[in-house]
């Protein structure tokens, strides 16, 4: 009775990690065998459109869209403004956090000052949209990549600053204390003591703000028209005039899904926490 | 080494509201003060200002002569010593010990003749390659007086070092910094919540509550000599009985009245004319009462009967807690009951015992303080 019941369990526990692991990969597989299809294959082999057995696999979307001198810009892009944007995010969202953690604010206090940080997350992009649209071509920065790090920046600053404000609030403060004590300023006590013990969340915040910029398209579409072009908006480019083209929807993809994959994949062990566990008593 | 000087000290967090006030205390140099008092009670408040990690909203600090009000606390040249031990998880224990000295950029063999050296004398040598979460607690606490004593310091800091290791491991270390103290020839400032701690510690011992210094001294005049009813309650274990009864004049001597007994005041006792007639709180410790039959003091004057209600034993002595009238109280005697059995037998029985006329504490009602001290 007892073992049929474990049986069940298992069984159980088997089909709902299956289709954890189905909805988790599909859109992986999806791009990859559409990618590999001649475009009209692409409408007509129905199904879950396994390679070689339903259709002959072949690269040339993947030759006809690198060809596109659209595409490569638009990768360069991306990769521009998600690494800058996200660089400057990350630090001047550590300097912020640390500052709400560990000083007293009077006029406004810490707490006021944090709920403004988060409303600025929860606020739709799209409010805002407009004003910023009017605003870059009034100052002629239409159409730019730098354009694109600064709104970038600016929607994943308040992300930053709350996540690794709560980080140095859980850092005991007696730590930089003994630092303090033990010869350093504030700041070097920081840099000594809190930056190097908070790596594991700067680096997970840092990937996060790199994942928000990357996969960004709002303001996108509003600020570019040919220079600044980035992934997600020629995506969107792939359905036009002639219809949704598959194909290069596929292809266009995993040209996004793939770097963000495999740098989660590389940092992992930075995104472990517990590096401060034993820092303080038994 | 140097001698530390607090003058007026006024802390105040919220605008009215004192932390600590009038904290006056001149540190001599090589001393072992202890801060001591209750939790919320200002002493590590206090400890903080002193090290620069809290601002003082009134009053001076001085160390080895020189002002340090606005200085940052790398410039005071003090070590802390952390009740969490506040040791840097993301370095090694030689690291950890070697941090100081890198701040101030001490050059790398002395450094490394330094941490050995100071490693030596904790013996903890083996463990400078290993990281704090591989220690246990007590490792952690010798590696955090390393980090202190590794600088020579003018004046080390500890704030409530041994509260987090168990209470064996804690008799030992009290024992260690004794014999550090010693060799190092420091001046330390120490707080703690722990009167034992304290009194087996200090040199002197600086007794706060709610923000105020009850009583400064050594260790023996503030058990003997108590300021005050808190500070006579706080110092010893188990702490002073205190009973509420009358001065009475008699005969020409004086009688304490209990409602259910009357002890006989020495005739040295002076200055207690004011109180004839009057409520005074009467103050014995445990180990002034004794059972008659073995107390060489017992006498007319001073012996009463009481009823045993519990009777726990701590080792070579008794503690018997006994109810008379509406007084309850504790008296520490050599063992009475030989085994269990006996010692249930004993329970709910009256006995008598004779009180240590001669160590007579008496308080008064209204401001507590001490009246009469042997």
């Amino acid at each position: 009775m007892k073992k049929k019941r474990w049986l069940a369990k298992r069984i159980l526990l088997g089909i709902a990690i299956a289709l954890c692991i189905a909805w988790a990969t599909f859109p992986f597989y999806w791009a990859i065998t559409t990618s590999l299809r001649k475009p009209a294959e692409t409408f007509t082999v129905a199904g879950l459109a396994i390679p070689f057995l339903q259709f002959k696999p072949t690269l040339e979307n993947w030759a006809a869209e690198l060809k596109v001198p659209e595409n490569l810009k638009a990768v360069k892009n991306s990769a521009i403004i998600a690494v800058t944007s996200a660089l400057l995010a990350t630090m001047l969202g550590t300097m912020a956090g640390y500052g709400l953690a560990r000083f007293q604010f009077y006029k406004i206090k810490n707490p006021d000052i944090t709920i403004w940080f988060l409303s600025q997350r929860v606020l739709p992009p799209v409010v805002v949209a407009i004003p910023f649209f009017l605003l870059a071509r009034q100052f002629n920065a239409l159409d730019k990549v730098s354009t694109l790090i600064v709104l970038n920046t600016t929607f994943n600053l308040p992300f930053a600053v709350i996540i690794m404000s709560q980080l140095f609030k859980e850092l005991p403060i007696e730590l930089e204390q003994a630092a303090m004590v033990d010869g350093y300023s504030r700041i070097g006590a920081f840099f000594k003591v809190a930056l190097p013990l908070s790596t594991p969340g700067l680096v997970a915040t840092g990937i996060i703000c790199l994942a928000f910029a990357w996969n960004e398209f709002m303001f996108a579409l509003i600020i570019a028209q040919r220079n600044a072009i980035t992934l997600p908006y020629i995506i969107s480019g792939a359905s036009d005039t002639r219809g949704i083209q598959f194909w290069f929807i596929a292809t266009r993809a995993l040209m996004a899904m793939v770097p963000p994959t495999i740098l989660a994949l590389t940092v992992q062990k930075f995104i472990v926490r517990g590096l401060t566990f034993g820092a303080v008593k038994g | 080494m140097a001698e530390v000087v607090l003058k007026d000290i006024y802390k105040e967090y919220v605008e009215g509201i004192p932390v600590v006030q009038e904290f006056n205390l001149e540190i001599q140099d090589k001393e072992f003060v202890v801060f001591l008092g209750p939790s919320g009670c200002g002493k590590t408040t206090t400890l903080k200002m002193i090290a620069g990690l809290e601002d003082i909203t009134r009053g001076e600090i001085y160390i080895d002569g020189k002002l340090v009000n606005d200085a940052a606390p790398k410039d005071r040249d003090i070590a802390m010593v952390f009740q969490s031990y506040a040791l840097y998880p993301h370095l090694t224990v030689f690291e950890n010990m070697a941090f100081s000295l890198r701040a101030r950029k001490f050059p790398q063999d002395e450094i490394k003749e330094r941490v050995e050296r100071t490693a030596e004398l904790l013996r903890i040598r083996d463990l400078l390659d290993r990281r704090p979460r591989f220690l246990s607690g007590g490792q952690r606490q010798r590696v955090a007086l390393g980090r202190a004593i590794v600088r020579k310091p003018k004046v080390f800091l500890m704030d409530e070092p041994l509260s987090n290791l168990d209470a064996k491991l804690r008799v030992h270390m009290r024992f260690e910094l004794n014999k550090i103290h010693r060799e190092l020839e420091a001046t330390i400032i120490y707080v703690t919540h722990d009167q034992i701690e304290a009194l087996t510690l200090g040199d002197r011992l600086v007794l706060m509550k709610d923000g105020i210094v009850q009583q400064i001294g050594d260790p023996r005049t503030m058990y003997n000599r108590p300021a005050n009813v808190f500070v006579a309650g706080f110092i010893g274990s188990p702490s002073m009985n205190f009973l509420d009864g009358k001065l009475d004049a008699e005969n020409g001597s004086l009688w304490l009245d209990l409602d259910a007994f009357r002890l006989q005041v020495p005739p040295e006792a002076k200055n207690l004319d004011d109180y004839i007639d009057k409520n005074i709180i009467v103050g014995f410790r445990p180990e002034d009462i004794s059972d008659k039959d073995r107390a060489g003091f017992a006498s007319t004057g001073n012996v009463m009967t009481a009823r045993i209600d519990v009777i726990e034993p701590i080792g070579s002595e008794e503690l018997l807690y006994v109810s008379a009238g509406k007084h309850t109280f504790v008296a520490e005697i050599q063992e009475i009951s030989g085994g269990t059995s006996e010692k249930h037998a004993l329970v709910e029985k009256e006995i008598e015992l004779a009180f240590n006329m001669d160590k007579l504490h008496l308080f008064d009602p209204e401001t507590e303080n001490a009246i009469l001290n042997p």
